[in-house]
C-alpha cells in the first residue's frame, strides 16, 4: 500500500517534470531560432530597402544622374560607380569616401566595409550602387557551411533533443528520488500511525514540520491509549474484585438455603423453596464466572496460559461432556476428525469452554432436537473446526451481534466463543447454512 | 462381621478427625462448620483470620484445614506454609476455598500442594465428598470397597478379580486401571484419550489400538456375552461407557 502510493507519485513527478523540461526545450529552440533570424526588422528601412529604392528611382537625365527628394533616409550615403570606376553620382557623401576605385577596391568592399562604412552593393545597367550606413551600425559575418552540414542537420537536431531529454529524465529522477525517500518516511510514519503504533522521525527536511506532527501525533496517541489501558485494567479488575466479593455471600445462601431444604421441621411446601433458592444461587454462580470471564477477555487481560493442546481429544471431551450432562435421544453428535495430531497453541479451559458453549448454542436453538456434525481437518498450516446442526438456525440479530459486547447474560455463549477465538488469533465465522454453522481456524502449531 | 466393625471403627477415626477452618466471612464459618457437623464431624474449630488460625493450630493437632485464599490479614497460600511449619505432623492436608474464578491454574502455579480447592459458592454434598476424599487418601482411610455387580459377575476392585459362578479372575494393571477409570465415572462417557491417560500416563499418544484389546480383554471376564457387551458399551468415535 505504501510502496504502491509513493511509487505512483514517484513516477507521476518524473514524468511531469520530464515533459516541463522537454516543452521548455522545444519552446526556448524556436524562441532563439526567431530572434537570430529577424536581423534588421528592428527598422522600418532597412538598407536593402533604400537600396532598392535608390535604384528603381534614380533617373538619368542630360545633367546627370537624378534622386527625388526624400527617398534616400537621411542616415545614408549612395555613390554610383560607373564602369571605368569613377563615381558619377552621389548624395551624403561623406567626405572620406573616395572618387575612384579600382578593380581591387571594388573586390573589397562588395560584401563588407568601405573605410569602416557598412556598405550594400547594387548592379544596375549602367554601374554599380553603392550605399552606405554611418561608421559602426552594423555588425556583418559570412556564414559558410558545407553541404554535408544541411543533410545531417535534422540527425543532429535529434540528437540534441535526445540528450537533452536523457538529461531531463536523469535529473528528475534523481530529484524524485529524493523526494521518494523522504515521502516514504512520510508514508510510513502515518501508516504506523493509522495501526496507533509509536514511530519517531528524525525532524529534517523539507518536510520536517509535517514529521514534527506525525511524532507529536504518535506521542499523543501512545499516552491516550496508555490512559485507555490503565482505565480498562482498573476496570476489570473491579470486575474481577466484584464478582470474587460477590462469591462468599453467595456461598453463605447456597449453604443456608441447602440446610433449610432438608430441614425436617419445615413443610415440604417451604422445603421446596429452599431448594429454589439453592437452584437460583447456582445459577448466579454461573452468571458471576460467565460476566468476569467475558470482562476480561474484552480488556485482554487473560493471562497468558496458552500451552501446546491436541485438538481433537479435546472435541471428544467436550462432546462426552455434553452428552453425560443429560443429552435426549433427539440429539445426535457426530465427529469427523481428520488429523488425530493437530495441535495448536491454546488456553485449555477457556478453549474447552468456548467449544462447549458452541455446542450447548445448537441444544439450546434447537429444542425439538437436532444433529450435530463436528469435523476437524487441516489446510494450509491452519487447523479448522467446523460445527454444523441441521436445525432451524440462529436469529439474524444473534449472528450481528456475536463481535458485540453481550449487553446481558442472556445468549452469552456465541460471542464469548468468539472472544475466546479471538484471544487465540483465530477466524471465527458463523452461519445459517441448512441449519447453523461456525467454521473456526486456528493456526497450527509446529 | 469384622469387616462391618472395622468399618464403623475406620469411619470413625475419619470423623474424629480435627478440622481447622479459617475464612473471615463468620457466615460462612458457621455455614461450613453446620455442613459438616451435620454430616458427624465434631472436631472442628474456626479461625477468622491468620493470626488466630496460627494459634488454634498450635494448640492442638489438626487434621485438615479448610482455607480462605484472601484473609484479612494475609493470603491462604503464605498461611499455609506457616501452618506446616509448626505443626507437629508430617504434613497436614489443606483444601482451599476460593472465591477467584481460575483458581486451577494458581493453586497448581504456586506448587503449595493443596491437595484440593473448591471454588466459592459450592453445594454442600461437594464440599463433603471432598473433605472426606482427601481425608481418606492421605489418611489411608478406605471404607468404601468398590465391589460391584455386573449381571451377577462381582467385580471387586480392591483386589482386581473378577467373579463369576464362584470362579474368579484377576485383573491385569492395566485392566484395572481401566476399570477403575471407568468405576469412578459409572454411566458416563469416558473418553479413549482419559482412559489412555489413566493407564498409560502422559505419553498415551498411539495407545487406541491397545486400548481396544485391553477393552476387549475385558469384556471378556465381565461381559456374559462379550460379542454384544451390556455393561461395558463402546460410544462410537468417543470412548467408552460402564453402565451399572
Amino acid at each position: 500500500m505504501t510502496g504502491k502510493t509513493t511509487l505512483r507519485l514517484f513516477i507521476r513527478f518524473t514524468l511531469t517534470a520530464t515533459a516541463i523540461s522537454m516543452i521548455l526545450l522545444v519552446f526556448n529552440c524556436i524562441g532563439f531560432a526567431c530572434i537570430i533570424a529577424d536581423t534588421t526588422s528592428l527598422h522600418d528601412m532597412t538598407p536593402q530597402r533604400a537600396l532598392r529604392l535608390v535604384s528603381q528611382n534614380l533617373t538619368p537625365t542630360q545633367e546627370g544622374y537624378v534622386l527625388g527628394d526624400g527617398i534616400l533616409p537621411q542616415q545614408y550615403w549612395c555613390i554610383l560607380v560607373n564602369d571605368g570606376g569613377d563615381v558619377i553620382w552621389s548624395q551624403n557623401m561623406p567626405d572620406d569616401i573616395p572618387g575612384h576605385y579600382s578593380l581591387q577596391d571594388m573586390a573589397r568592399i562588395t560584401r563588407w566595409f568601405l573605410n569602416d562604412y557598412p556598405v550594400y552593393i547594387s548592379l544596375e545597367d549602367y554601374g554599380i550602387l553603392i550605399l552606405g550606413e554611418p561608421k559602426k551600425a552594423v555588425g556583418k559575418y559570412q556564414l559558410i557551411y558545407y553541404m554535408e552540414w544541411f543533410e545531417t542537420l535534422p540527425r543532429r537536431i535529434l540528437a540534441v533533443f535526445l540528450v537533452n531529454l536523457c538529461m531531463a529524465v536523469i535529473l528528475a529522477l534523481i530529484l524524485g528520488a529524493n523526494l521518494y525517500r523522504k515521502l516514504r518516511i512520510l508514508i510510513n510514519g502515518m501508516n504506523s500511525l493509522r495501526r496507533e503504533k509509536q514511530v519517531y522521525i528524525s525532524e529534517r527536511g523539507i518536510f520536517h514540520e509535517l514529521y514534527h506532527s506525525i511524532n507529536e501525533t504518535s506521542n499523543t496517541l501512545a499516552h491516550k491509549n496508555a490512559a485507555l489501558a490503565v482505565r480498562d485494567n482498573a476496570r476489570a479488575r473491579w470486575i474481577s474484585g466484584i464478582s470474587h466479593d460477590i462469591r462468599t455471600p453467595l456461598s453463605v445462601i447456597t449453604g443456608c438455603s441447602e440446610e433449610l431444604a432438608s430441614c425436617a421441621a419445615l413443610s415440604p411446601e417451604d422445603r421446596k423453596k429452599a431448594e429454589t433458592i439453592t437452584a437460583q444461587s447456582i445459577k448466579i454462580r454461573k452468571l458471576v464466572s460467565d460476566f468476569n470471564l467475558i470482562s476480561s477477555l474484552e480488556y485482554d487481560m487473560q493471562p497468558s496460559r496458552k500451552k501446546k493442546t491436541a485438538l481433537c481429544p479435546l472435541l471428544r471431551q467436550v462432546t462426552a461432556d455434553l452428552i453425560n450432562s443429560g443429552l435426549t435421544a433427539q440429539y445426535e453428535i457426530s465427529l469427523d476428525l481428520h488429523n488425530e495430531g493437530s495441535e495448536i497453541r491454546a488456553d485449555e479451559a477457556l478453549l474447552e469452554r468456548a467449544l462447549f458453549n458452541l455446542l450447548s448454542n445448537s441444544i439450546l436453538h434447537n429444542p425439538e432436537g437436532c444433529r450435530i456434525r463436528v469435523a476437524q481437518y487441516e489446510r494450509n498450516n491452519l487447523v479448522c473446526i467446523e460445527i454444523q446442526d441441521d436445525g432451524c438456525g440462529v436469529p439474524p440479530e444473534v449472528l450481528e451481534n456475536i463481535r458485540q459486547i453481550p449487553r446481558s447474560t442472556h445468549g452469552m455463549g456465541l460471542p464469548m466463543a468468539y472472544r475466546i477465538i479471538q484471544v487465540h488469533g483465530g477466524s471465527f465465522t458463523a452461519e445459517n447454512d441448512n441449519g447453523f454453522r461456525i467454521r473456526i481456524e486456528l493456526p497450527k502449531e509446529n | 462381621m469384622k469387616t462391618v466393625m472395622n468399618m464403623q471403627e475406620m469411619l470413625s477415626e475419619l470423623y474424629n478427625k480435627k478440622i481447622l477452618i479459617v475464612d473471615d466471612e463468620p457466615a460462612l464459618l458457621d455455614m461450613v462448620s453446620h455442613i459438616l457437623y451435620r454430616e458427624g464431624f465434631y472436631n472442628l474449630h474456626t479461625a477468622a483470620d491468620c493470626a488466630c488460625a496460627l494459634k488454634t493450630a498450635g494448640e492442638q493437632p489438626i487434621a485438615l484445614y479448610l482455607l480462605d485464599v484472601r484473609l484479612p490479614d494475609g493470603d491462604g497460600f503464605s498461611l499455609l506454609e506457616n501452618l506446616r511449619k509448626i505443626s507437629r505432623l508430617p504434613r497436614t492436608p489443606a483444601i482451599f476455598l476460593t472465591a477467584c474464578d481460575q483458581s486451577d491454574d494458581k493453586i497448581r502455579g504456586l506448587g503449595l500442594d493443596a491437595d484440593d480447592y473448591i471454588v466459592k459458592p459450592f453445594l454442600a454434598e461437594e464440599l463433603i465428598l471432598r473433605v472426606r476424599s482427601v481425608l481418606r487418601r492421605v489418611y489411608a482411610i478406605d471404607s468404601e470397597a468398590p465391589i460391584f455387580s455386573l449381571s451377577g459377575v462381582i467385580v471387586n476392585l480392591e483386589n482386581a478379580t473378577v467373579s463369576r459362578n464362584g470362579r474368579e479372575t484377576s485383573l491385569t494393571a492395566k485392566e484395572y486401571l481401566l476399570l477403575k477409570k471407568l468405576w469412578e465415572n459409572k454411566n458416563k462417557i469416558v473418553t479413549n484419550d482419559a482412559l489412555c491417560l489413566a493407564a498409560w500416563g502422559e505419553d498415551y499418544y498411539g495407545c487406541e489400538n491397545t486400548l481396544m484389546v485391553h477393552i476387549r480383554r475385558l469384556r471378556k471376564k465381565m461381559e456374559l456375552c462379550p460379542s454384544s457387551p451390556r455393561h461395558l458399551i463402546t460410544v462410537k468415535g468417543l470412548g467408552y461407557k460402564l453402565l451399572i
